[in-house]
Parts: C-alpha cells; structure tokens; sequence
C-alpha cells in the first residue's frame, strides 16, 4: 500500500497532457481575446452550433486531427527524421516526472514528483535535450527552411541557457541545495530577479512571440516544423502542450510555491499554472517578432544581466555583505 | 508627343533623362502594316503641372530591334523586358534579358532560326525544366510560388550567405489573365468593370482611370458632383488599402495583434464603403461620365458617423504601434532607399514620399475634384521601411479628413452625377491617378468603333517592385518580409500584362504567301 501511494509520480505525464490542453486553450483564449477575437468557447449556446464548435477541448481535437492523417516523409529524410519527433516526445515525458505537481503532502509521495539531491540538473539536460530533439529531428529533412529554423534555434538556445541556469542557481545557492524540492517556495518576493530572468528563459524555450523567430512563419514558413506532417507533427504537439505544463509549473514550484495541505495546494497549483499560462499568453499577444541578431543581442545584455544580478541577489541575502 | 527614328532614340530620351524627365513605362503595340508601335512615356509632372511626354517610333515588325535604354536609366528595365517577352522586340545591350513572365519551360529569349518565326518555343513540361533564375553556388531560399509573406503568388528567389541576401531575383506571372487583351475585345462599359478586377485593393482607381481616359477621348466634362463622389470613393479606398497594408507588414514582422486590430478598425470604412456602393470589393461605382449612384444625405451621416470612430481609433492604434520598441526596431534603418536612389530607380507613391519626394499624381496632375480641397501630400524624411510604414498612417488620416470635406460639399454640389454622351472619335489618350501604391497610369486608343484599338496599364507596383529587388539585395533574410511589407507590392496588378503579339495576322501572312 505504501509503495503504491510512492508511485504517484508516474501520474504526472497524465497530468501534464491534461492540464497541458487546458493551458494551451488558455493561451489560444487570451491571445484572440487580445486581439479582440472570440477565440475558442468555453461554454456553446446552442444557436451557435452551426456556426462555431471549437470549445474547451479545442487542442485536443487539433491533435486527434494530426494523428489521424495521412504522414509524409520527404524522400530525403534521414531516420532522424522519425526518430526527433519521439525522442523529444520522451524526453519531455521524463521531464515531468521531475517537474512537482502539487507538492502538498509529507514523504515521498508528497513530493509530487522524483526527487534527488541533483534533480535540478537533471532538468536542464532534459530540457535541452526536447530542443536538441527537435533540431536533430527537423535538419534531417533536408529542408532548407529547417536547416535555417535549426541555426536560428541553436543561436537561441546558446543565449537562453546561461540565463536560465544561472536565475534558477541565485534559488539553488539560497537554498544550499541543487533538489527541486528544497528550492520550492514563494521565490518572487525572495528573488524578483531570478524570477524575471527564469520566466524570459520560458518565453525563449517556449517560442512565445518576440522569441518565435526559429518558427517564423512568414519568413521561414515554420522552420524546423516545414515537413513535418500528420502523425509526426501530432506528436510534436503533444510534446509542445506537455512542455507548456511542465515550464509553467516549474515556474509555479519555483517562485509561487506555498507550501499548503491536500487539496489546497492542488488548488494554488492549478491556479498558479493558469495565472503563470495566461502571463504567457499576454505576452505573446502584445510583442513583434525580433530578428535573430536582435534577439541574441537582447538575451546577452539584458536577460544575462538580470541573471547576474539575481546570483548577486542571493550571494549577499545568503552570506551577508 | 514626338515621333522620332528608332536610331535617335537613346540621345532623345538621355536629352529627356538630363532635364530631370521620369520614364514611367514603355510598352508596344503590333500594328500590323505599319510595325510594332513602340511608345515611351515621360513624366514631368513633378517639375510642371500635368506635364508629359512620348516618345513614339516605328519598328520593322520582320525584325523588331532596338538600342535598349536600360543602360541609361534602371527605370526601363522590366519595362524592356517586357517587350522583349510580350512582342519580341530585340532590346539590344539590355543588361539583364531574362523571363520575368513567361514560364520557365520557355527557355529562349529570342527565336532566331525557328520555322514559326517570332514564335518561341516552349519546351515540353514533361522534361525538366531549367529553373533560369539563380543558379548559383550558395544557398537559395525560394519564396513561393506560394509562401506566407506573399498574399499572392509569385516565384521569388534569393541566394544567402551568412543570413545575408546576395542577389534575388523575381519570377511573375503567375495570376496573368490577359486583362488587357480582353479589354481590346469588349465595349468600353464592359471594359470598365474588367479594369475594376485587374487588382483587389485599390480596384476603384483602375475604374476610374479608365473613364477617365475614355473621358479624355471623347472629351467629356464630368458633373461637379460626381466629381466629389469619385473623389470621396478614391480617398476611401485608400484608407481601407492602407491599414490593410499596415496590417500585414505588422503581421511579416510578427505583430499579429495589429494585422487584427488594423482589420478591426478596417471594418468601419468598409461598411461606409458597401453602403455607398452596394458592395464592399469590387464597386461597380464608377462608369464613363460620371458614377452610378448619388450619396443620400442619410447615407452621407452613417458614413460620418463612422469616419468619427475611425479617427478616434486609428491615431490610438498607430500609437500602439510605435509604442512597440520590437515593431519599431524591426523596421527603423531596413531597407533604407536613399533619395538620389528613389530619383534614379523612379519610385512611386508612398515609397517616394517617404525619402522625401513630394510626388503624388493628386496635386502635380489633378484629377476629379482634388484642386477645390484642402490636404497636402504627406512626406518622412527617414527614408527606411518605418518612414514608408508612417506615410501609410498619416496619409489614411489624410484621406479621412478628404472625404469629410467632400460630404460637406456634397450637400450644396448641384444634382447630375452622368454626363451625356457622345461618339468617340479615333484618337488617344492617357490619364494617370493615384492609388494607395502609387502612380497609375492608362493608355487607350480608340478606332471610331464601340471597343478599344488597345488598353495599356502601368501600375505602380511595376517601378515599386524592382525597387523591392533592389532594397533586398545586402540585407537579412530576416529583414526580408519587413521590406516587402513596406513596399506593399502587389503582384496580380504587375501582372495584368497580355500577349500583344497578334497571332492571327502572323497565320494570315503565312498563308498568303504559300
């Protein structure tokens, strides 16, 4: 009995597909709201029927669509090209199962998810290795376009990761420990800096609008993504609805985190990823594209330093002037 | 007009080019017995009110050759090309003769040594074709025939090295539906509504200016009202085109936000538009003599009414946009046409304003009823993609304070809005407006009877369009879209070009002779 309540954790795919949909309708939701659209549907009146149907579950029915098409694999793929799109969808998989999902209980199963001492490495290379999958994926299609998303991508990734490891370390170095777990707490006061500079990082890993050059539609018509079709970019999105979950709620456990019993915490958890899910969405609403160099630019100066400050932030709160 | 020898013609048209001439178009017409009419037209209208010249000269139509003018001035060049596709006129020295229009399978520019004499070959679809335009060896990204940062179709092709765009090159023709030669085979009232298709968005000034030139042929003075109604019309499609316009170049650089909100605000003027005209595409408003439909008093308030939500919401949306540091810094120093650049190149409309240039067919040749308003022609000195962004945003502001003026003056103008009619004698004519894009300019010859001898059409895209070219080469890839926003190109105008060659007559010559 006891050993099946610590198996809890492998629930957390689950979890992160479903609240992933509901993230994603949210972020679909605040978008057209912005953009004064209606959007999807919460809730249909009937005489509408005819008109629109696409509700809650809208993410889910755009997936079903995808799985059951028809896919096409250009005669100049590489097996990589089947093979990233699994690969980063496993990836992300594992990833959850380290992400906290609503931590409020004691002992192992209370944890919400996998905890080691280092866990909190294990999720960089986890994270890194969903866009390493999709690069991996996307360039052995031999397309033009991907190949220019895939450079475009890498630039990215090599100016998001310092920033992203050294926000989530200023956490890391107050708390003295490198376990998800231990670092959880209501960060945002304690830290705005590494806050700030984590929740740029999730923009950038998440292609949100001024980061979403890799995929820019209207200069490189969806770059990596270009030949992906049917089954395959199903799975690609799968794998982006579980990423959207899984970076929304380490924001969540990082930064927001109260530690709360039973069902309150799930409460403040699920309200936390939404609030963190519609930040996204605003944001994504109210920016233009930057171009690559800008982007690059902007992430060095800005973000790393923001990044700096952070890790000086905690230096001084830890061990005093 | 002068008529000169095909010999005279490069000193004649550099004599031109030193007195500080514009070329906007050359274009021939096969005239049977006579020859391949070849005609240059001159614009001069920026130095003198409605001043214009042609140059017109005779080729022999067995072998059609000319000394190319495009050395001397860029401004030529598509237009040769042009000819030398559409008639097989031999634009000798022409620096760059390759297809702009014709399909690829047509691999030869000239048919020297084929049976079908003038004819050029196609080859077979079935073998592969020779793509002609970049073959280099560097990466080539295609653009199209279909792709998103183009809402129509074209084949746009460039070679990058390191995100850097070295040479691109165009391929239209995509959307040619030989709108011209149709006009050549229809009376001038079904003409009317066929000039009115040659473009989707600034469709009321192609109707318009082809009455116009059927009004110049015939002399007819047009009723002052349906002068401010035309006027009205002209102004309100080009707000309607200019925020669809700044829409789109905000959706290439990624603010898909405004591409909704321009639509939004958009709407207000369209519905003024299908209340005025029945309809909110293609009008029908326009015919020889005057317009179709008088403006009620009760039509002219709802169009108020709109105009007044419409000047609350653009200037709070064109502020939005310049509040967006990422919108402004994707666009500020892109694709920068230095002003001596936009003089040699012959940019148009908005695209010249923005370096500076006052050039606007509405005050250097008036038409309609602009002379009796009170506007001005908007200008930036920037010179880059936001000063062309921010011409299109003062110029919508412009265009709505024109069209208040004209329902003013629409309650005290006289009633009539047709004037009579009466037979078009044998002669020809141009008449030139503005469009949202820039200078438009008609070319009909009548013989006496009820259709047109030929229609030619030089739309701004045209002059704007090579300048595209010539902007994209040096810059990112990433800045591509931004350039092509600006410049707002539209390419199912640039193709309504038509096979000229007279097919007919050349089987008619063959037979006589066996």
């Amino acid at each position: 009995m006891q050993a099946a309540t610590d198996l809890v954790w492998l629930l957390n795919p689950v979890i992160a597909f479903v609240v992933g949909l509901v993230l994603m309708f949210n972020l679909r939701k605040v978008f057209a709201r912005v953009q004064s659209r209606r959007g999807p549907l919460l809730w249909l009146p009937d005489r509408w029927k005819d008109i629109n149907r696409s509700k809650l579950l809208q993410p889910l029915y755009d997936i079903e669509k995808l799985l059951s098409k028809k896919t096409i694999i250009p005669h100049t793929a590489t097996p990589f090209f089947t093979a990233g799109p699994i690969m980063a969808l496993s990836f992300a998989v594992l990833l959850t199962l380290f992400v906290p999902v609503a931590a409020g209980g004691t002992g192992a199963a209370g944890k919400g998810a996998v905890d080691f001492a280092f866990s909190l490495v294990i999720v960089f290379y986890l994270l890194v290795g969903v866009t390493m999958s999709i690069i991996i994926g996307g360039t052995a299609s031999a397309s033009l376009f991907a190949a220019i998303g895939g450079v475009r991508e890498i630039e990215l990734m090599l100016a998001n990761e310092i920033p992203f490891i050294l926000g989530t370390f200023a956490l890391a170095i107050t708390a003295e420990s490198l376990s998800v777990h231990e670092m959880m707490g209501f960060n945002l006061i304690f830290n705005p800096f590494a806050a700030m500079a984590v929740f740029i990082a999730i923009l950038v890993k998440l292609h949100i609008k001024p980061f979403d050059i890799p995929e820019a539609d209207a200069e490189i018509v969806g770059g990596l993504t270009t030949e992906y079709s049917g089954k395959l970019l199903g799975i690609l999105e799968i794998t982006k609805v579980i990423m959207l979950f899984a970076l929304s709620a380490l924001f969540v456990d990082l930064f927001l985190w109260v530690p709360l019993p039973g069902l309150w915490a799930w409460a403040w958890f699920l309200g936390g990823v939404l609030v963190v899910g519609g930040a996204i969405g605003f944001v994504n609403a109210l920016f233009a594209r930057f171009r690559i160099d800008q982007a690059t630019k902007w992430l060095f100066r800005f973000s790393t330093l923001l990044s700096l400050t952070a890790i000086a932030f905690a230096l001084i709160g830890r061990y005093g002037l | 007009m002068r008529q000169i020898d095909p010999k005279q013609l490069r000193p004649a048209v550099q004599e031109i080019l030193d007195n500080d001439g514009r070329l906007m178009y050359a274009t021939g017409v096969d005239m049977g017995v006579k020859g391949i009419k070849v005609d240059y037209y001159f614009s001069f209208d920026h130095l003198d009110r409605s001043r214009h010249t042609i140059l017109r000269t005779y080729l022999d139509r067995e072998n059609p050759a000319i000394k190319s003018v495009t050395p001397l001035t860029p401004q030529a060049d598509w237009s040769e090309r042009e000819m030398i596709e559409f008639l097989g006129v031999k634009a000798d020295e022409h620096p760059n003769p390759t297809h702009l229009w014709l399909p690829l399978n047509w691999e030869q520019m000239y048919s020297e040594g084929t049976e079908d004499r003038g004819a050029i070959q196609p080859k077979p679809l079935s073998e592969q074709v020779h793509d002609n335009i970049i073959a280099l060896p560097v990466t080539a990204v295609p653009y199209g025939p279909y792709h998103p940062a183009f809402i129509e179709s074209n084949y746009f092709k460039m070679s990058v090295e390191d995100e850097v765009v070295k040479k691109a090159d165009l391929k239209l023709g995509f959307n040619h539906r030989s709108i011209i030669k149709l006009m050549e085979r229809r009376d001038y009232y079904k003409d009317v509504y066929l000039a009115e298709r040659v473009c989707g968005l600034c469709k009321f000034h192609h109707a318009l200016n082809f009455c116009m030139s059927v009004e110049k042929i015939g002399d007819i003075q047009i009723p002052k009202r349906a002068k401010l109604l035309r006027t009205m019309a002209c102004e309100m499609e080009r707000v309607q085109s200019h925020l669809m316009a700044i829409g789109i170049a905000s959706d290439l650089v990624g603010f898909k936000t405004m591409l909704m909100h321009s639509l939004r605000v958009r709407e207000d003027i369209q519905d003024s538009l299908e209340l005025i005209t029945g309809q909110r595409i293609t009008h029908g408003f326009v015919t020889i003599g005057g317009v179709r439909r008088d403006v009620t008093e009760a039509q002219a308030d709802f169009v108020r009414a709109k105009l007044k939500s419409m000047k609350a919401a653009m200037p709070e949306m064109y502020g939005q946009l310049e509040a967006s540091d990422v919108w402004v810094s994707r666009l500020r120093d892109v694709g920068v046409l230095k002003p001596e650049e936009a003089i040699r190149l012959g940019a148009v409309g908005p695209t010249a304003r923005a370096t500076g240039r006052r050039l606007d067919v509405r005050k250097n040749s008036p038409y309609a009823s602009y002379e009796d308003l009170d506007w001005d022609i908007i200008t930036e000195k920037g010179c880059d993609s936001l000063a062309r962004m921010r011409v299109k945003m003062r110029e919508t502001m412009m265009s709505v304070h024109i069209v208040e003026q004209c329902l003013d003056l629409l309650r005290t103008a006289p009633q009539g809005i047709q004037a009579k009619l009466g037979e078009l004698p044998c002669t020809e004519a141009i008449a030139k407006t503005e469009p949202p894009r820039g200078e438009l300019l008609y070319h009909i010859s009548s013989n006496g009877t009820n259709t047109p001898e030929y229609v030619r059409i030089r739309v701004p895209t045209f002059m704007n369009g090579y300048i595209m070219l010539k902007l994209i080469q040096g810059s990112y890839v990433g800045d591509v879209p931004a350039i092509m926003g600006s410049i707002d190109p539209c390419f199912s105008c640039t193709d309504r070009v038509t096979v000229h060659k007279d097919f007919k007559v050349a089987r008619r010559d063959d037979a006589s002779r066996d």
